[in-house]
């Protein structure tokens, strides 16, 4: 229990020190250029009340006075809230002694128990006026003010950092006013307008003050007008326009009249306007080198370029954020972003670039961040491929070429099915069927019978095979049937033929009869088999014959006469005998059926059709 | 001997359709229980025995349901070709159409070549062939009635219905042709990887054409080591890898 109570005291210790550890400054200031001689302030300002100060061993200054402690302290409600402010400044006067650059090293103290250091100065030490040298005027240090509006007292001065700089290539330009006189407002300066170069203004600060400079061993005042980068555009000699402004300077004001006793305590002062005109500012750009790289970025300067890549491993429907970072110095502004290709099916959007840059002397530094937001819609393995981009280094006077990695990514399928997708996954125009058919049909639950696979027949032999026999029995068909009926056609010519052949017959069932004893019935087939005879030799129905016709036509046919008249005389005894009841029958009737029979093969060898 | 033999013989086949049976059981019931996968390879082992509309048909619901688009519309697509008139075939085909990326607007064509077409899909190449052949000999013994026949009436009768299954004959046999070349010579194929860059050229460093996706339907004009020539819908043509795709 009473350790637990001695940890939170401490912890509660602690985060009130870190609360108050916050709000602790400690700086150092002082004016950055002075004059051997010329004594100035260092001023170590703290907003706590501190103790142990030190100040580290200032070389090439001598501390003639100080330190001098000052505390003041301000309080005030604002909206019922109260904040309270305390500075307390340390004050050092030190002369310089030596021209030079110096550096005064930061100074200690302790507040709270914790140790604080204060900020880096730089302060360069300009050497003495030499004019006040010769003079004799040892009025160690100031810059001797004068009422002469001189153009060597006060002038503006252009100064370009270089004259000789390749395309594209940051220049420093600063318009700096010199003064030995009392200058009091420059109302509103007048600059060229930079033409061939691209501008980009360094921003000076608001409450700059004059500040002592030293120029062809004179010291002046100087202050900053203008301080602007300007990149070339364009090649060759190119010359800036000198500028003009007014000046106002302030000067005694010489009177006429006899001095007064008054004139040597209240001096009268007068604002003069005066009109500085700079000199021509004379440039020689160089033009890059050819021939540039293709995928030249117009960066000149230095370059630096890396990748991230959020993931190189998702789901479909996933999105991956690619990160290209270009770092360097020089026309950063020039430098568009750089397209990525990526694979067709992923859906890119407009990269969002973030601009982190600094207006230095050498040009803009800084860093170009360009977010790349894809997403890719299907699986698959994709290859972003290498960015290339080219830009001039200044350094080694060369084109530099970087180059990222490939980005090599895989799209697993998402997890989000087909099947369970929601509608919102299909496009609009397809809705209508969506709200119709949810899902697929079931599946067929009567098993099939599972043939192997057919082959296609169109074309085969055997297909072909089908129309040619088909085609030959039909063609022979044809044929036979043909024959037959024309055969069929001639019933005349059939009769003729078969004349013969059916007297035969008829003659055949005669015998029968004969040797049967049936007299009637013989009789009448041998009648039958002799008029049917001629009907079918003739071609004439058998109603329309009698025994007179038949004597015409068989002579007609090239019958013999007496071959006619036994004829006759068969069918007149036929006839007889049938009817007749008494008869030696047996031998009658043979000698019909052998008369009949060789009547008919003669008449068969005689009448040909 | 011999009757052993063919005991034997009738005793193997029926072996065989009762372990289709059974196969086939389990397969449903895979799929009635929602384990799609499973089911979609009990069907697909089932292609050892030959192939049926029903087998595709079944087996192409398996793989849509177990999130395998383009295999399913390929085997939806040999189910239409065996059984063209199957509804159910027809009508999930369609509704899994709607799942695929590519929407790809068919060349507006004639619009007789495209009935031209269409009926030729009705049936199978060998249902073509089947019906030339047969209205051919109708068409012969119709020629025969024609000479030898008795009645006036008749031999008009089969002298006209002759002429147009001559004709008839002449049609199907067209279609038979027409359908087995449009099997044969720039054969159908899906696509079953996910994403496929269409390049100029059969070169991986050929220009990407356009993109093409799962389940997508292309022509195949011809084949050059492993990349397809491939024509889509809209008469667009460009080179693929030949894995990315199957025939249907």
């Amino acid at each position: 229990m009473k350790l637990l109570k001695q940890f939170l005291l401490y912890i509660l210790l602690f985060v009130s020190l870190v609360a108050y550890a916050d709000e602790v400054k400690f700086t150092a200031s002082a004016p950055q250029r002075v004059i051997v001689g010329q004594p100035f302030q260092l001023v170590l300002s703290v907003n706590e009340n501190g103790k142990d100060l030190r100040l580290p061993e200032v070389k090439g200054f001598e501390i003639i006075a100080g330190p001098y402690h000052s505390t003041s302290s301000s309080t005030s409600w604002v909206n019922g809230k109260m904040t309270s402010s305390k500075e307390v400044r340390i004050t050092y006067t030190l002369l310089p002694e030596k021209e030079g650059d110096y550096q005064i090293q930061p100074a200690t103290i302790v507040v709270k128990k914790e140790k604080y250091y204060s900020n880096v100065l730089n302060i360069k030490v300009l050497p003495e006026d030499k004019a006040s040298q010769q003079g004799g005027n040892a009025q160690s240090g100031q810059i001797k003010q004068t009422q002469s509006i001189t153009s060597e007292n006060l002038f503006i001065r252009p100064i370009i950092s270089r004259t000789k700089i390749k395309e594209q290539e940051a220049v420093v330009l600063t318009y700096k006013l010199y003064a030995r006189v009392d200058v009091t407002n420059i109302p509103s300066p007048k600059f060229p307008d930079f033409k061939g170069f691209l501008v980009q203004e360094i921003d000076l600060p608001q409450d700059r003050t004059m500040q002592p400079d030293n120029y062809e061993g004179v010291n002046y005042y100087t202050y900053d007008l203008r301080k602007v980068l300007l990149f070339p555009q364009s090649t060759g000699q190119i010359s800036i326009e000198p500028m003009s402004c007014d000046v106002i300077v302030r000067v005694r004001s010489s009177h006429q009249r006899p001095r007064s006793i008054f004139d040597d305590f209240f001096d009268t002062y007068q604002e003069v306007s005066k009109t500085v005109t700079t000199s021509k500012v004379n440039l020689t750009v160089e033009p890059l080198p050819q021939p540039k790289p293709a995928d030249f970025s117009g960066v000149v300067g230095k370059l630096s370029l890396s990748t991230k890549v959020s993931a190189t491993e998702v789901e479909s429907n996933q999105p991956i954020t690619i990160t290209l970072k270009l770092q360097g110095s020089g026309n950063l502004k020039m430098l568009k972003n750089p397209t990525l290709q990526f694979p067709q099916d992923f859906e890119a959007y407009e990269p969002k670039a973030t601009n982190n840059f600094s207006t230095t002397a050498t040009g803009l530094s800084g860093s170009k961040t360009i977010e790349y937001l894809v997403i890719p819609r299907h699986d698959g393995d994709f290859v972003i491929p290498a960015l290339t981009i080219s830009y001039f280094d200044v350094a080694s006077d060369s084109y530099k070429t970087l180059s990222t990695d490939e980005i090599n990514i895989r799209v697993n399928k998402g997890a989000q099915s087909v099947s369970n997708a929601p509608v919102v996954s299909n496009f609009t125009g397809q809705e209508k069927v969506e709200v119709l058919a949810t899902d697929i049909r079931y599946i067929n639950t009567s098993a099939p019978k599972i043939k192997p696979a057919e082959r296609i027949i169109a074309g085969t032999m055997f297909f072909w095979l089908f129309y040619i026999i088909s085609l030959v029995v039909i063609v022979c068909l044809i044929i036979i049937f043909r024959k037959q009926a024309r055969d069929n056609a001639n019933v005349a010519l059939m009769r003729n033929k078969k004349a013969n052949k059916v007297a035969r017959r008829r003659l055949k069932v005669a015998e029968r009869e004969y040797k049967a004893g049936n007299k009637d019935t013989f009789y009448d087939e041998i009648l039958k088999a002799l008029w049917g005879y001629l009907s079918d030799k003739l071609s004439i129905p058998v109603s329309e014959l009698n025994k007179d016709n038949i004597a015409l036509r068989l002579s007609q046919r090239g019958v013999e006469e007496a071959v006619v008249q036994e004829f006759l005389k068969l069918l007149n005894d036929c006839e007889f005998e049938r009817y007749a009841p008494i008869s030696n029958k047996e031998s009658a009737m043979r000698h019909t059926f052998e008369s009949t029979e060789k009547l008919i093969s003669t008449l068969e060898s005689t009448i040909k059709r | 001997m011999k009757k052993i033999f063919l005991l034997l013989i009738v005793h193997f086949a029926f072996c065989i359709l009762h372990s289709q049976e059974a196969d086939w059981k389990r397969a449903e019931q895979l799929y009635a229980d929602k384990q799609y996968v499973e089911a979609a390879n009990a069907y697909a082992e089932m292609f050892q025995y030959g192939e049926s509309a029903a087998l595709y048909y079944n087996y192409a619901n398996a793989l849509y349901k177990s999130n395998q688009l383009g295999l399913a519309i390929l085997n939806y697509e040999r189910a239409l070709r065996l059984d063209p008139m199957n509804d159910d075939i027809k009508f999930n085909l369609e509704f899994v159409n709607k799942m695929k990326t590519d929407k790809i607007e068919s060349l507006e064509r004639f619009f007789m070549t495209e009935w031209f077409e269409a009926l030729g899909r009705l049936f199978t190449s060998n249902q073509w062939a089947y019906a030339s052949i047969i209205s051919f000999i109708a068409m012969l013994l119709l020629v025969l009635l024609y000479l030898f026949g008795k009645q006036v009436w008749m031999r008009k009768l089969s002298f006209f219905s002759a002429f147009f299954l001559l004709f008839f004959s002449v049609f199907t046999m067209v279609y038979a042709f027409q359908v087995k070349g449009h099997i044969e010579n720039n054969p159908e194929a899906i696509v079953l990887a996910g994403t496929v860059s269409v390049k100029s050229s059969p070169d991986d460093s050929g220009t990407e054409v356009f993109v093409i996706h799962e389940g997508t339907k292309v022509n195949v004009l011809s084949t050059l080591s492993s990349w397809s020539e491939v024509r889509l819908a809209d008469g667009n043509i460009g080179w693929l890898q030949s894995s990315t795709i199957e025939k249907i």
